[in-house]
């Protein structure tokens, strides 16, 4: 009867959704057998009840794991942000460690002397459901460089934490292709990892001409409309910043924050959640965000102080957003607002991002973090954030029509 | 499914304004006070309260939950308004002022607390409404206490009771044992009543709340009341978590989750994680992680680390598992363990000490077994279910959680649920 809106509580009902590597080991261990394999992964590859992937495949003597593989933030979530991991020996069961998040943009796929050693390379990293998030194109670099060398590569399936429905946002533009936007997504795509690598091996082979050998395991009871908190599953934070699901709910917008000056509350307990800058004022901030009567969304005013990053140990003025009604909040295009209101207040101060930005450096990361340099012209010209969304809605509309055949739920 | 919860204060503005009205009132608040409609309750006592002037105490970190900010930004200031002044009760260089200026009380004709306690007795807020109560009590100034929820349930009691010197401190003033499953206005009646302070006491009751209930129970918004108490998950874990504040463990102070995890460079996570499960603790698994804290304890090191997932919320005893969880930890590498000998928060003696109210403990992890410690928690038992039955609490408050599905109803557009609630005679 009492089940939360975002928070992980499980109360003593039964796990109603099991993830992939709990279908793999429990009920088709077949798919493993006899085969050498590396596992990518990092410390939220867990089952129910919070068994770890490399412990579990680790123990079996019907399939060999040969080595693991670490995204970024490594294989036990030990790094921040884009900061490089060097190869290591795992802690648990000392295999070779190779990071997937290595100093320059060749590190971040998997070395084929490597994969000649392996008859299939399993991925179980759980995605958080914004374009942004790193591991998803983990996941698409592994399949190509597996695919030429005849390994297969085996997805372990787990939920879109902000639900499978909701989408929301631009097509990414193909100039706009990063780290942070391999693929024309839209930010929010509504979709679990294992859908996203089957859209990936179409895209491989219709694109390019690689044919992936593929095999999604499917979570059991999952469904489209579940947010986190509906799936009984344990919240094992997938990276340092991505604390609770509520982080996970404002990401696809305030992840845009990166491409500017402002602080998105970095070495804070509540990133992405507060945003903010020492010359901001918070009451006019959270006045104009508030007067624009966003759906699902309050704004607070709130003074913080990132312990590191942007304006670390710095007062910043800024505000903290709370989602009031997760059914009818737009994340995407509250950020967007957030950051052109914030602009606006202090024209002179604020500026965008011109450092390297997850390996990119002749393009600003806000037009990488957009998919487009339209949001960045809109921002500056004062123009009508709105106008945009509503360009969008065709193109989102024909995105549903593609992913229907994708989907596993 | 979330219920609409309305805060005392709220209920004060609606049902005896006069209260407030014309008067001079001073207002033990801060940042993380919101109504159910998501807005500070100062502004809403600003705008809703007509009161002649308003002035601001804030508790420990300062109004805005970090005392660093006092210099910075002038807290001396309310969106410009001549009707408001903000005054700060709580001054770490100075242990002495633990509460405000009398003088400041002096020139307000009521007071009006409205200030998120999070059930553990170590939580410094409702010393603080201690404090000024007993000023206001000097004063012959009347209190209001408007109530807010405890974020962890009003039901579940756990921790020691002992309330002798040198135990006192500001981390643990209040007779309660260590959770305590009171609200913030029924910490003050106890207080008033049970630590003879007898000033004139006035509390006011949310609409909505039921014992049972859990922050993620209500429709009210989450803001940390202090910022190293991000989530009401945090808040579940802090009575038994607390502890490592008196170790050289870190409590992933410096993460995004404090108090979800505990660590140190030496411990090996996989070890650690297996000998905690061993213990077969009710309500709780604990995890592999490795936490690398941006700042204070063990800063930029890689820590062997625990996260504590509570599978069971009702069945998970904090205070239990975190003092279990430490013997453990110290057990693996007895020689690198260390108790913190430093100054904390005002107490007369070491840390533990003051956290567990006893010098027991301290001994039975040096020198005792786990069993030694499992013993000494049975010894808890009575003191537990007597205070659990004695202590005031308002009778506002029910624990009749089956038979409010019949009466509860879908708001229509913020998937909530208001409940009708029979009204306690007056």
């Amino acid at each position: 009867m009492k089940s939360s809106e975002f928070e992980p509580r499980t109360s003593n009902l039964e796990p109603r959704v099991r993830p992939g590597l709990e279908v793999l080991i429990h009920d088709e261990p077949a798919r493993l057998h006899g085969k050498r394999i590396g596992l990518v992964t990092n410390q939220s590859a867990v089952t129910t009840d919070l068994q770890h992937a490399v412990r579990l495949l680790h123990e079996s003597r019907d399939w060999n794991l040969t080595a693991l593989f670490g995204p970024e933030h490594g294989v036990w979530g030990e790094a921040q942000d884009m900061a490089h991991v060097d190869h290591s020996t795992d802690p648990l069961t000392g295999l070779p460690v190779y990071s997937l998040y290595g100093k320059n943009e060749a590190d971040l796929s998997p070395r084929r002397e490597v994969l000649r050693t392996l008859d299939a390379l399993v991925i179980d990293l759980q995605d958080i459901g914004s374009r942004y998030y790193t591991f998803i194109y983990t996941m698409a670099l592994c399949m190509r460089e597996a695919a030429p060398l005849g390994v297969q590569v085996i997805v372990l399936d787990r939920p879109n934490p902000i639900d499978g429905v909701h989408i929301e946002g631009n097509i990414r533009e193909d100039r706009y292709s990063s780290f942070v936007g391999m693929f024309p997504l839209p930010v929010r795509h509504g979709m679990t990892a294992g859908e996203l690598a089957r859209w990936f091996a179409r895209y491989y082979r219709d694109v390019h001409g690689i044919e992936c050998n593929l095999d999604v395991v499917p979570m059991k009871g999952w469904q489209r409309s579940m947010w986190w908190g509906d799936t009984g599953m344990q919240w094992v934070i997938p990276s340092p910043n991505m604390p609770t699901v509520y982080t996970a709910t404002v990401y696809p917008g305030m992840c845009l924050v990166e491409g500017t000056n402002l602080s998105e509350g970095r070495g804070t307990t509540h990133p992405f959640e507060f945003f903010g800058a020492p010359w901001l004022d918070s009451f006019q901030l959270a006045d104009r965000l508030n007067a624009l009567d966003l759906p699902g969304v309050r704004f607070r005013p709130h003074y913080f102080i990132p312990m590191f990053q942007k304006h670390a140990g710095q007062v910043c003025g800024g505000v903290e957003m709370h989602v009031i009604n997760r059914a009818s909040f737009e994340p995407y295009r509250t950020g967007l607002w957030c950051v052109k209101v914030a602009r606006d207040l202090n024209p002179d101060e604020f500026k965008w991002r011109t450092e390297t930005y997850e390996f990119v450096s002749d393009r600003l990361a806000i037009d990488l973090l957009a998919g487009s340099t339209r949001y960045r012209e809109l921002v500056e010209s004062g123009g009508n954030i709105d106008d945009w969304v509503v360009e969008w809605e065709e193109p989102l509309r024909e995105f549903a029509r593609v992913r229907e055949e994708f989907l596993l739920y | 499914m979330r219920h609409l919860v309305r805060t005392g204060l709220e209920v004060l503005l609606d049902r005896a304004p006069h209260l407030v009205q014309g008067k001079r009132v001073g207002f033990l608040t801060n940042y993380a006070s919101l109504t159910s409609t998501h807005e500070l309750s100062l502004d809403v006592l600003l705008e809703r309260g007509e009161c002649r002037h308003i002035t601001v105490f804030a508790p420990e970190h300062g109004f805005w939950g970090d005392a660093q900010y006092m210099a910075a930004i002038r807290e001396d200031s309310w969106r410009n308004s001549s009707r408001v002044t903000m005054v700060r009760s709580y001054d770490p260089d100075n242990p002495r002022h633990l509460s405000p200026d009398p003088r400041a009380i002096a020139n307000c004709d009521v007071i009006v607390a409205d200030i998120q306690d999070i059930g553990a007795r170590y939580y410094t807020y409702a010393a603080t409404l201690v404090k000024v109560m007993g000023l206001a009590k000097d004063l012959g100034i009347p209190v209001i206490v408007c109530d807010r929820p405890n974020p962890i349930g009003g039901v579940e009691v756990e921790g020691t009771m002992n309330f002798q010197e040198p135990y006192i401190s500001f981390v643990g003033n209040l007779p309660v044992p260590n959770r305590h499953g009171m609200t913030i206005a029924e910490l003050a009646i106890l207080a008033n009543e049970q630590m003879g302070i007898g000033c004139e006491l006035r509390t006011v009751p949310m609409e909505g709340w039921q014992r049972w209930m859990s922050w993620d129970d209500t429709a009210l918004t989450w803001v940390p009341p202090s910022p190293n108490m991000p989530s009401p998950r945090a808040a579940l874990l802090y009575p038994g978590m607390c502890f490592w504040e008196a170790t050289n463990i870190s409590e992933a102070r410096g993460t995004t989750y404090p108090f979800d995890a505990f660590g140190a460079p030496w411990l090996d996570p996989f070890a650690l994680a297996d000998r905690l499960n061993e213990l077969r603790l009710d309500g709780v698994l604990f995890r592999p992680h490795i936490l690398t804290p941006t700042f204070q304890k063990h800063k930029e090191q890689t820590c062997g680390s625990v996260w504590i997932h509570v599978t069971d919320p009702s069945a998970f005893r904090s205070v239990r598992a975190g003092l279990l969880a430490l013997k453990v930890v110290r057990d693996l590498n007895p020689e690198k363990f260390e108790w913190r000998t430093r100054h904390y928060e005002f107490a007369h003696c070491t840390a533990i000490d003051a956290l567990t109210r006893s010098s027991r403990y301290q001994l039975l992890v040096d020198g005792g077994t786990t069993d030694d410690i499992r013993e000494w928690l049975q010894t808890w038992e009575a003191g537990e279910q007597a205070f659990r039955d004695e202590r005031p609490l308002l009778a506002e408050y029910q624990d009749v959680r089956e038979p409010l599905a019949a009466v509860a109803r879908i708001h229509p557009t913020e998937d909530r649920v208001s409940i009708e609630i029979p009204r306690a005679e007056a």
